[in-house]
């Protein structure tokens, strides 16, 4: 599944929003996803969906980069 | 009388003799289809060799027909009726004879309508679950836990829902209805596991799709930094399973000898500081301390990283040192499931 990726969160909340309302989520679900931040503290990145597009650079995937593994030993 | 049957409704106004036969009704209901005119004419004979009658041969044809088609339930018995005691239960079978609940709550593609799944003969009720999805996916929104405790596991974001049916086909693991995960999905219950929790048994049914990764099936982790509980597969390469604790930052692992095969169905089961895969100990170290820590426990995941890529069947998780009833609750799961 691919990415959005931004310096901006706002940019991907916005995204966010748009597909909750496209969506018309109810019941348990409330929203269509969380957005993933760079250990960087720079870098933000959500879920595309399918449907909805947006101005935003797209990331066929994420790198390992963006998981922290610290408490893997 | 021996039998259970509700003999005035066979009878009408008839005597049959001996109200202390011995016919085995459960095997009869299964003998009886297709036979109910043969048997009608009999129960005449016999009706009448004793003396009696019969009022109407019509109206026992009809109520032997419905016996035969409605025969009375087995009695059943779940995991958690022999092994009580637990803290969640999460199953796509039922777990306890006196649970009526539902199993899972579940969102469909095709316009993120929700609707409940119950059970239907102690199973989960596929049929009103693919009517609902229809030809479309359907996701699991929320596991209800079995055990009483009200430890339901939910996942509120649709992108992180575990998949359930698949263009409108239940996914099935080993032949049984199962949570697919793939790479973004899981399912979370808050406050299940105690910070410092003396006692801890944990038994899981799940296969995992590929190697590529490090995925982990389940997850307690505390909001303290470096306290958590976690089974993973993969770990650092080799396929093999580890069973770890982290407790103040140190790793306590306790895991496979060899490597597992993907897609194949597994049973591992935590308890204590021992480690089975398909109730056989794994022969390694087994982890010097084995407390669970969480504030959230996490199915498919470690806490948003780690996915699981695979299957989950069934989590059964106990507060307590489950080692006398391993065994028991281990051949109650493969006796459903036939994992090995």
């Amino acid at each position: 599944m691919a990415y959005y990726t931004s310096t901006t969160k706002a940019d991907l909340e916005a995204y966010n929003t748009s597909v909750n309302s496209g969506e018309g989520y109810s019941g348990t679900t409330t929203q269509w996803a969380t957005i993933v931040e760079h250990p960087n503290g720079e870098d933000f990145a959500i879920l595309k969906h399918d449907s909805y597009t947006a101005e935003l650079t797209e990331e066929e995937t994420l790198g390992a980069e963006w998981f922290p593994q610290n408490e893997i030993s | 009388m021996a039998n259970n049957i509700n003999w005035g409704k066979i009878y009408e106004s008839t005597y049959w003799g001996n109200t202390d036969n011995n016919i085995s009704w459960g095997k009869a209901y299964a003998d009886l289809a297709g036979v109910v005119p043969a048997l009608v004419s009999e129960f005449v004979s016999r009706v009448e060799a004793d003396g009696g009658s019969v009022e109407s041969t019509e109206c026992m044809s009809t109520d032997l027909t419905f016996l035969v088609n409605n025969p009375e339930p087995v009695d059943f018995t779940g995991l958690l009726n022999d092994y009580s005691g637990a803290a969640a239960a999460y199953s796509l079978r039922l777990l306890d004879n006196t649970y009526s609940g539902n199993a899972i709550k579940v969102r469909r593609s095709s316009d993120n309508a929700e609707q409940d799944i119950a059970f239907v003969n102690n199973e989960l009720d596929t049929a009103s679950l693919e009517t609902f999805a229809g030809a479309g996916d359907a996701f699991v929104t929320t596991w209800y836990d079995q055990s009483g405790s009200g430890n339901d596991a939910t996942q509120t974001t649709a992108a992180s829902q575990p998949k359930i049916v698949s263009s409108g086909s239940t996914i099935l693991d080993n032949g049984n209805p199962s949570l697919e995960f793939s790479s973004n999905q899981d399912i979370e219950v808050s406050d299940l596991v105690n910070d410092d929790q003396a006692s801890f048994s944990l038994f899981g049914i799940g296969s995992f799709d590929s190697l590529s990764g490090e995925g982990v099936f389940f997850c307690a982790t505390a909001e303290a930094a470096n306290f958590r509980y976690a089974l993973s597969y993969n770990r650092a390469g080799g396929g093999k399973f580890a069973n770890r604790v982290w407790l103040e930052g140190t790793a306590y692992n306790s895991g496979s000898d060899s490597a597992l095969s993907p897609s194949n169905q597994y049973l591992f089961s935590s308890v204590q500081t021992n480690f089975y895969i398909d109730s056989v100990a794994n022969t390694t170290a087994n982890a010097g301390r084995l407390q669970a820590f969480g504030d959230s426990f996490q199915i498919g995941s470690r806490q948003g990283v780690y996915y699981h890529d695979g299957k989950v069947s069934e989590v059964v998780v106990y507060l307590s040192d489950e080692s006398t009833n391993r065994t028991g609750i281990e051949t109650n799961i493969n006796d459903f499931y036939s994992i090995y």
